[in-house]
């Protein structure tokens, strides 16, 4: 494919943004990225928005985002299915030869709202699973309870896990960077609330660039696979200790370019410690109740992943932007790296995205 | 690019409210419209692009992971688009990225509204607008349109029986569609009659509140011929964006006039410039311009370049843009004026297009239609989307 992220900026992750409003957040991921792109306003020929309505109390959050970005006058659209999948329409956009280059924006200040999971739980059916309380963590507790039962070694794996992740977030941005103590209770059976993503503010912004302007530009990261899928709604027909969309979704982007051992960096969406488990597997990283093999595994989500920053609807934008750091600007021997990102409840949809410094043919 | 086109379409008939469906059994009957349309099962198509805009109209957040299991889209990739008003077309031109990016041969495009299902549909628009400045005022897309149409009678002259007779051509052309929500032919003198909700607009000037569900089939050329069904071949997409603040249309600082829809025309424009489309009034036969109020069609046929800016009114009540007028014919499907199920509205436009080019719309089939122009508008007038379809690949300019 000859497409390439050229760019990628995110703001600082933060329990709580009191300095700036969602608007001016926005704001600063677009001149933030447009920055490292050595790129103008006038240069993007598209910009595509990825909102998450509920969250933040906008009832369509891309009208008071699309200025904030940059899009009065522009060419705006916007992707509601997940902040990954901004950066998979845009791609198909450039594919199809609309426009060289495109802004992709994404993402989540949960704490501008009063009850997120509330939030999440306006996005269980009325019928059946909102009266018994479904939300994000619900659902990763149904998938903990299912899969620690099946795997009890995932019992003794998961704290490890955890502090793995914590670790290496800290490694990466500094200890204390989110202005936050660690969490403590019980959150949903059997897990509590360090072992489920930690809710941050922070906005993400990528350019994606096509053909020339992509190959002049600084250390392009190109996109050598694309696929995205999804699961039933329903979580009782589905087996939840499996990530088939996920498995289908890296299945797509890895094609035969590559295989799981010889990706130089993972991002991965890990929605619970135990959840992490069922994300490796369904990627080809540890073998079916492994557990124990992923705490080792140094390619995977040397960010610290999901776990410790969780910016909402921007972290699997962020996924992304993570597995692209990691191989643009590598010189020599082709490198790639796979951002893999889920959402809904239990990961109901995967998106996966294998990123290259090589461009397809060398 | 590969070349692409709509190979299936398929709508519900709209009314006012479905209580024997939920909102994913709605969109799987607009789905299996489409589907049956194109001659294909649900195992054929190979993503899945769901037009939803706000949430909160159906009252269930990300509606699209509601529907996997019923529509039958589980296991294969799925992607939602939300751009207000304009999501039905914004959501068709992501199924046009999709094929024309030469990942897929074939994509799905359903959804559906259930409109009336809240509580007040006006009342949840409201929020749209930003919590510490406009959405105080109040504003609502009546309110909204109604200063628009205010300055459009300032600037251009226009009056309220101009407005009252674009209801009557929709009425007349909606007759003519039996899936079309409000079907009742309806007077200048009526529509004058009716109850004033936002000065100079009454409710014979709005648009319904449907329920209903849309779909399109849309195909690769590889994929075309292997289905030989008639293809509405896409030749030009755009889109363009305004201002999100009220505040910012008028006055000696604003980028355009409420009165217009500047923005619409530049989308149009893009959408002419790649179909080749160089004099509209004789390329294209038939436009469906999203219109949800009489008085926005006035100024979006004008943005459509079908006449000058403040001529449409005068033209309109010399019997252009009607069936069996001279010229262009506006909405012969009756428009969003007659339908408007929020989330598919641009998504029927498409349909509607797609339907004339190739010849199958019955009795509001336009006749010689080769060249159709399909627009949405998101937003508070800030998102705006335009297709042209055509019959043919070839040359279209004249």
């Amino acid at each position: 494919m000859p497409v390439a992220v050229t760019a990628t900026y995110h703001t600082p992750l933060k329990s709580y943004e009191a300095e700036r409003s969602l608007e001016e957040m926005i704001f600063s991921a677009a001149t933030g990225v447009l920055d490292v792109a050595s790129v103008e306003l006038s240069d993007i020929d598209a910009i595509v928005l990825s909102t998450a309505d509920q969250t933040h109390g906008r009832v369509i959050e891309s009208m008071v985002a699309s200025g904030a970005a940059g899009g009065a006058g522009r060419d705006v659209t916007t992707i509601a299915s997940a902040g990954e999948h901004g950066l998979v329409y845009a791609a198909l956009r450039l594919l199809a030869g609309l426009g060289d280059r495109i802004l992709v924006l994404s993402w989540g200040k949960p704490s501008e709202s009063l009850d997120p999971d509330r939030a999440e739980l306006v996005a269980a059916e009325p019928f059946f699973m909102r009266p018994h309380g479904m939300n994000e963590s619900v659902a990763a507790a149904l998938q903990a309870t299912l899969y620690t039962k099946l795997f009890p070694a995932a019992r003794d794996a998961a704290p490890k896990l955890r502090d793995t992740r914590q670790a290496a977030h800290e490694a990466w941005y500094g200890a204390g960077a989110l202005g936050q103590d660690r969490r403590e209770g019980q959150v949903a059976w059997p897990l509590a609330a360090d072992d489920l993503p930690r809710r941050c503010d922070a906005a993400v912004g990528v350019v994606l660039e096509r053909g020339e302007a992509a190959r002049s530009s600084d250390k392009p990261a190109w996109i050598r696979g694309l696929g995205w899928s999804t699961e039933p709604y329903d979580l009782g027909t589905r087996d939840l200790t499996r990530l088939p969309a996920l498995d289908r979704a890296a299945t797509r982007a890895l094609g035969d370019t590559v295989t799981v051992d010889q990706l130089a960096a993972i991002e991965v969406t890990e929605i619970s410690s135990v959840g992490a488990f069922v994300a490796a597997e369904s990627l080809g990283v540890i073998t079916r109740g492994a557990c124990h093999d992923l705490i080792d595994k140094e390619a995977v989500n040397r960010s610290g992943g999901s776990l410790p920053a969780h910016p909402g609807n921007g972290s699997g934008l962020l996924r992304m932007a993570y597995a692209v750091e990691s191989v643009r600007g590598s010189d020599g021997e082709p490198r790639f790296a796979l951002g893999a990102a889920t959402y809904g409840f239990a990961g109901q949809g995967a998106t996966a995205i294998l990123f290259s410094n090589q461009p397809e043919g060398t | 690019m590969v070349n692409t086109a709509i190979v299936g379409f398929g709508q519900t008939d709209f009314v006012t409210r479905r209580t024997d469906v939920t909102y994913p059994e709605l969109v799987r009957e607009g789905a299996e419209l489409a589907l049956a349309d194109a001659g294909i099962e649900m195992s054929d198509i190979e993503a899945v692009v769901i037009p939803l805009a706000p949430d909160a109209l159906i009252g269930v957040g990300s509606g699209d992971r509601w529907l996997a299991e019923t529509v039958g889209v589980a296991e294969k990739p799925v992607m939602r688009v939300n751009t207000g008003g304009a999501t039905g077309l914004t959501a068709v031109q992501a199924g046009f990225m999709h094929v024309a990016s030469g990942q897929f041969d074939l994509v799905l495009v359903a959804g559906a509204d259930r409109v009336s299902e809240s509580s007040s549909a006006q009342a949840v628009l409201n929020k749209m607008w930003d919590v510490g400045y406009e959405r105080l005022y109040p504003l609502n897309t009546i309110t909204m349109l109604a200063l628009s149409a205010q300055r459009y009678m300032n600037r251009y002259g226009a009056t309220e029986e101009d407005m009252a007779a674009v209801t009557v051509k929709a009425r007349e052309h909606a007759a003519r569609n039996p899936s079309a929500h409000l079907r009742a032919p309806i007077t200048v003198d009526e529509v004058l009659g009716t109850r004033m909700l936002s000065w100079p607009l009454r409710l014979g000037n709005l648009c319904p509140s449907s329920t209903g569900a849309a779909a399109v089939v849309i195909a690769s050329e590889r994929a075309v011929e292997r289905l030989h069904r008639p293809p509405a071949w896409f030749r030009g997409v755009g889109q363009c964006s305004e201002t999100f603040w009220m505040g910012d249309r008028v006055g000696p600082k604003s980028a355009g006039d409420h009165a217009d829809a500047p923005a619409l025309g530049v989308a149009i424009q893009r959408a002419y410039r790649q179909a080749g489309v160089s004099d509209p009034r004789r390329n294209v036969q038939v436009a469906e311009l999203y219109a949800p109020f009489s008085s926005v069609e006035l100024h979006v046929i004008e943005a459509a370049a079908l006449c000058a800016p403040g001529e449409s009114a005068r033209r309109i009540s010399d019997g252009e843009f009607s069936l069996g007028g001279e010229g262009p014919v506006v909405n012969p499907s009756g428009g969003v004026l007659c339908t408007n199920p929020i989330a598919v509205t641009g998504l029927v436009r498409a349909g509607e297009a797609a339907l004339q080019v190739t010849g199958r719309a019955g009795e509001r089939q336009v006749p010689a239609a080769d060249v159709a122009l399909a627009t949405a508008i998101g937003g508070d007038h800030q998102f705006y989307a335009a297709s042209v379809f055509a019959n043919h690949l070839g040359r279209i300019a004249s």
